[in-house]
């Protein structure tokens, strides 16, 4: 029981979650090769992974991809006395706004997060800013 | 020699010629630790972006020198004793300036433009100051019942801002 049983249960998995079977169009795939069993949190995030690919590839030309502002023109530097320049990067209630939204590259982002930091202790930027809620 | 560049807020009661004469002390102590003086850039008066001891605007200056760090401990004592001085805060500009001289030659240049701005900046000043009192002369001369309520709503979406 110990053996096959555990082994039954996996195939079952597979034709469950796996939607084709092992070869399901006709080639030797890496997404069909023996995987040990999944456990049900990786099965999910299996699913959600590929559902948002699937979202992703449907959006197809709405999708833009971002780039470093600081990247793109050598000119704009970062200066933690310039409050004009680093306010873009912060929320209006004055919190830090990541480099996923900003598009900032890690480089850049951590340059900006440095200087915004420098400007708060001058009270050219906010800590927080109360006015917006 | 490393680049440092000091930034600190002086309370903005503080009169144009107190300022001068606090800057001139500050290049005496850079003079005497061993430190070769670049430009101070007085940004002039802006506003905090929160209150510092009560003050709501302050006086922005940012002072550039060559040391090799031992004058960061003597300014910031000073900055730190003196009363007038809400804040400062120290960076390093450049961790090493081989050509002392070229630094010095673009500093005094540097300091020709902020000279520059200044005096615009004081014009601009002088201009809104003036326009500010025609306006409440104008505002004065008014009738009282709907200007006053029309001046308070305009007041009210200043601050909220």
């Amino acid at each position: 029981m110990s053996e096959s049983g555990f082994g039954g249960d996996r195939e079952e998995r597979g034709g469950r979650f796996g939607g084709r079977g092992p070869g399901g169009r006709g080639g030797d795939r890496d997404r069909d090769r023996e995987r040990g069993p999944m456990s049900v949190k990786a099965r999910l995030r299996a699913k959600a992974r590929k559902k948002a690919r699937k979202a992703q590839k449907k959006k197809g030309s709405a999708f833009r991809k971002k780039v470093c502002r600081f990247c793109a023109d050598a000119a704009v530097g970062i200066d933690y006395k310039d409050p004009k320049g680093l306010r873009y990067f912060l929320t209006e209630t004055g919190k830090l706004i990541p480099l996923r939204i900003s598009g900032n590259c890690a480089k850049h982002q951590r340059q900006i997060a440095i200087a915004i930091k420098r400007g708060r202790q001058l009270a050219l930027m906010p800590y927080a800013s109360h006015h917006g809620i | 020699m490393r680049e440092y560049e000091t930034t600190f807020i002086v309370q903005p009661e503080i009169s144009d010629e107190a300022a001068k004469e606090f800057l001139t002390r500050l290049d005496g102590l850079l003079e005497r630790s061993g430190a070769v003086r670049l430009l101070h850039d007085d940004q002039g008066k802006r506003r905090l972006a929160y209150d510092i001891q009560k003050f709501q605007k302050g006086r922005y200056v940012t002072s550039y020198y060559l040391s090799d760090g031992s004058a960061v401990t003597v300014l910031e004592r000073a900055l730190r004793l003196e009363e007038s001085v809400l804040r400062f805060l120290t960076v390093m500009a450049d961790p090493e300036v081989t050509d002392i001289e070229a630094r010095k030659t673009r500093a005094a240049e540097q300091e020709r433009q902020h000279a520059e701005r200044a005096r615009e900046r004081a014009l601009r000043e002088a201009e809104e100051e003036r326009a500010r009192e025609a306006d409440m002369r104008s505002g004065g001369s008014g009738g009282l019942g709907g200007r006053a309520d029309d001046d308070d709503d305009d007041d009210d979406r200043g601050d909220d801002e």
